[in-house]
């Protein structure tokens, strides 16, 4: 058995970077299989399965994803999952709970629950990169609370410091605040300038949500670790601005384009004569959403295919860079029959579009890169699963 | 040793660095799992964890010290892997069997139906009696705060009026009364003649409705209608099933996009305006129930009822208020004219309608009279 020692023979040139694959394995029978039995025995369970079920589904996502031929893997816990999905179905509860029955309290219970998302972001990621792995190494995420906070409280202070300046410009008996009162007509209310404030602030937000979207994707990738390599973001804030841009410009131009179809099917019932009636009406609206609709899951597609080639572009690990190459229309494509699949078949369709979109995602995936086989592992230590469970009862989008 | 019998082809990773290394590894006769090149000891099969298997996914056996052996989910490793190692995994070979795959479709199927039809709803009932009533009293003031924002004006109705109907309105409650019902007036706007229960025990008449009816007697059964919900607590109940079809289409359809999210919602509001027809429904069996002991009769609310059914697609405008129009309406299409009318929108209306078709409502009440 000599040729033992040949297991870490000398290199004396280090092999030429280039690009190596990802890929997806999955299938949808595969997968069907393991989604029926899920659903079937979380229901039967009135939901304590869930949590392995979450395991199981994850398991085979992660284990039939390969980066240049070497297998990830998923090794959460269903008990840590199902204490966190405990705690975080109690939480949601009182959440809805409040919202109902005490209309008053609202705002103080958003206010909490804002509070504690940039926390749960970071309780989240930790929790599932550090129960992933590739080639027997963990990822991980650095638990930084501070950034997560700073990340969140700067937009909302220029948003609340834009706000109160247009306040104090705004005069309490000019034709503004005239215009307001009017579109707003209510009986026995009248509206002060302080009703604006929250108008105000939420329109100001509203340019600084590209910003957001950057410093969360910034903070989430700058955080995250394979191994010993730390992964940099190199992404810039400028990129997403154009990119809401363009997507924004697309959803107006297929509100115009379903207008327009409506205007030219609104001619021709006109040259048919007789009366429009409510049926008519609502034909000519179901075009118009259903038009509408089918642009929305293509603009929804671009941006989506789009933000990912940004993400994935703007990462490296060290010297490994991530290559991601979406083309929009074919994702809006796989959004839109997708759902028209999911629709039709009543959710049997459901793993067979999940599957196909990942075929795709993957297959467009890539890294530049001298191969990992030098990478060694870092210091190991856990999360709770709880971050991870409040993020999924919220349905926060983490985006990635 | 490569060709040796019994011996398969894997993967080892130390858990150190993230290379490789291409192995043959078999067992011996006492135990004992060896690789080859050699690249740690031999250790007995008994210090070394199979992981649960799932389809595809590569088999793994994991040393005490987390280097992992990876296997390709072969038939023939997955055989190897049972010949020698305590394989768990009931729910993987659920997941291969094909009859069982049929089984969970059609038990799925089942039992998603009948959790929507009968669950939810039996499951918001059993909690919103179990609830303290003035639970919802700040959300029923929250409604009717956003009500008189968005859509009700201020009634026209003269205080004596206002108070003759009050009087009426006290005759009508429930003997044992374990909260303060309220009744108020308001003007329609966009919802016309209508009457909206609270679940605090306001019960909101709008103008357009006291001025249709011919008699108070008409008003008063009506109002047994809305008591009825209020008694039967189908707000919350409305509530719970609402948070109880969201919770399972989540189960279902967890994994969908969130943009289609809008279009499978639509199978849930179908299955809403199912509820709300069954709640009508209730409200009616309780006005039923008690038109007698209030000297009531199942006229008055049938004539009302049927009076709304052909005032349907009555708009007012500007020169015309509601009940001008409905009674112009009224006077020159007796109720026999009115009927193809109301035939061809029932065909389809049942299932998106929040309330049950008008004439299985009426047919009832009549019932009730002839039986009396």
């Amino acid at each position: 058995m000599d040729h033992a020692l040949d297991t870490a023979p000398p290199r004396p040139y280090a092999p030429a970077a280039r690009e190596r694959p990802f890929g997806f394995s999955g299938n949808a029978r595969e997968y069907f299989r393991i989604w029926i039995v899920n659903v079937l025995l979380t229901v039967a369970t009135i939901g304590i399965y869930s949590a392995w079920a979450k395991v199981r589904r994850l398991r085979y996502f992660y284990g039939h994803t390969a980066l240049d031929g070497h297998h990830f893997a998923w090794h959460g816990e269903p008990l840590q999952i199902l204490k966190g999905r405990f705690v975080a179905v109690l939480a949601f509860g009182a959440f809805a709970a409040f919202w109902h029955f005490y209309p008053d309290l609202r705002f103080l219970v958003l206010g909490v629950g804002l509070a504690l998302v940039p926390a749960l972001i970071v309780l989240s990621m930790s929790f599932n990169l550090r129960n992933t792995s590739l080639r027997n190494l963990r990822f991980s995420f650095v638990r930084d609370f501070v950034p997560a906070y700073r990340m969140f409280v700067m937009p909302l202070a220029v948003a609340l410091a834009g706000a109160a300046l247009l306040y104090a410009l705004i005069d309490e008996h000019g034709s503004f605040m005239q215009a307001f009162r009017e579109r707003n007509v209510a009986e026995g209310d009248e509206f002060a300038k302080a009703d604006l404030i929250p108008n105000l602030f939420f329109l100001l937000l509203m340019p600084l949500l590209p910003y957001l979207d950057f410093a969360r994707v910034r903070l989430l990738i700058g955080h995250t670790r394979y191994a010993r390599l730390q992964a940099q973001f190199s992404g810039r804030v400028g990129q997403f601005n154009w990119l809401y841009c363009r997507t924004f410009g697309l959803f107006i131009l297929a509100g115009l384009f379903a207008g327009l179809v409506a205007a030219i099917i609104g001619f021709g019932e006109d040259k048919a004569g007789g009366e429009p009636g409510m049926l008519a009406l609502a034909g000519t609206i179901a075009v118009i959403v259903m038009v509408f609709y089918a642009f929305a899951f293509f603009v929804y597609g671009y941006f989506k295919a789009q933000r990912t080639n940004l993400m994935l572009a703007g990462t490296a690990f060290g010297e490994h860079q991530l290559v991601s190459r979406m083309a929009p229309g074919r994702t809006g494509w796989l959004y839109l029959s997708n759902t028209i699949a999911a629709v039709l078949s009543l959710g049997l369709l459901v793993p067979w579009g999940k599957i196909r979109l990942l075929r795709y995602q993957f297959a467009c995936m890539g890294l530049l890169s001298q191969g990992l086989d030098t990478v060694t592992a870092g210091e190991r230590d856990g999360t709770g699963a709880l971050g991870e469970e409040l993020v999924d009862a919220f349905d926060l989008d983490l985006g990635l | 040793m490569t060709g040796a019998p019994g011996s398969v082809y894997g993967r080892y990773y130390d858990g150190r660095t993230a290379a490789a290394t291409d192995i043959v590894l078999w067992v011996d006769d006492y135990g004992v799992l060896h690789l080859d090149p050699p690249l740690r000891a031999p250790v007995p099969i008994k210090d070394v964890s199979a992981d649960t298997r799932i389809a595809g996914v590569p088999l793994s056996l994991r040393y005490s010290d987390d280097a992992l052996l990876e296997l390709a989910h072969t038939a023939r490793h997955a055989a190897w892997i049972d010949r020698h190692f305590q394989s768990r995994g009931c729910i993987a070979k659920l997941e291969g069997s094909t009859r069982a795959i049929v089984a969970s479709v059609m038990a799925v199927a089942a039992l998603a139906g009948a959790t929507a039809v009968w669950g939810v709803p039996a499951l918001s009932e059993f909690v919103a009696g179990r609830l303290p009533r003035n639970i919802a009293a700040p959300m029923a003031v929250d409604t009717l705060r956003q009500l008189d924002r968005y859509l009700f004006k201020p009634t026209a109705l003269g205080q004596p009026r206002r108070s003759a109907l009050a009087a009426r309105f006290a005759t009508l409650l429930p003997p044992s009364v374990d909260l303060v019902y309220r009744l108020e007036f308001r003007g329609g706007g966009m919802l016309g003649p209508n009457a909206i229960a609270l679940p605090d025990g306001t019960i909101v008449v709008t103008d357009e409705l006291v001025g249709i009816a011919d008699h108070d007697d008409e008003i008063a059964a009506v109002l047994l209608h809305e008591i009825g919900h209020v008694e039967h607590r189908h707000s919350l109940r409305q509530l719970l099933s609402h948070a109880g079809l969201a919770t399972m289409a989540g189960l279902v359809f967890g994994d969908v996009q969130a943009i289609s999210g809008v279009l499978l919602a639509m199978p849930g509001m179908l299955m809403e305006n199912a509820y709300s027809r069954d709640l009508e429904w209730e409200a009616d069996s309780y006005a039923l129930g008690r038109l007698e002991a209030v000297g009531l009769s199942g006229a008055n609310f049938t004539t009302l009822l049927g009076r709304l059914e052909r005032c349907a697609d009555v708009t007012p405008d500007d020169k015309q208020s509601f009940v001008d129009a409905c009674r112009a309406r009224l006077q020159a299409r007796p109720a026999a004219a009115a009927q193809p009318d109301a035939a061809s929108s029932t065909n389809w209306h049942p299932y998106l309608s929040t309330h049950p078709a008008t004439d299985a409502r009426l047919r009832r009440f009549k019932a009730a009279d002839v039986g009396r």
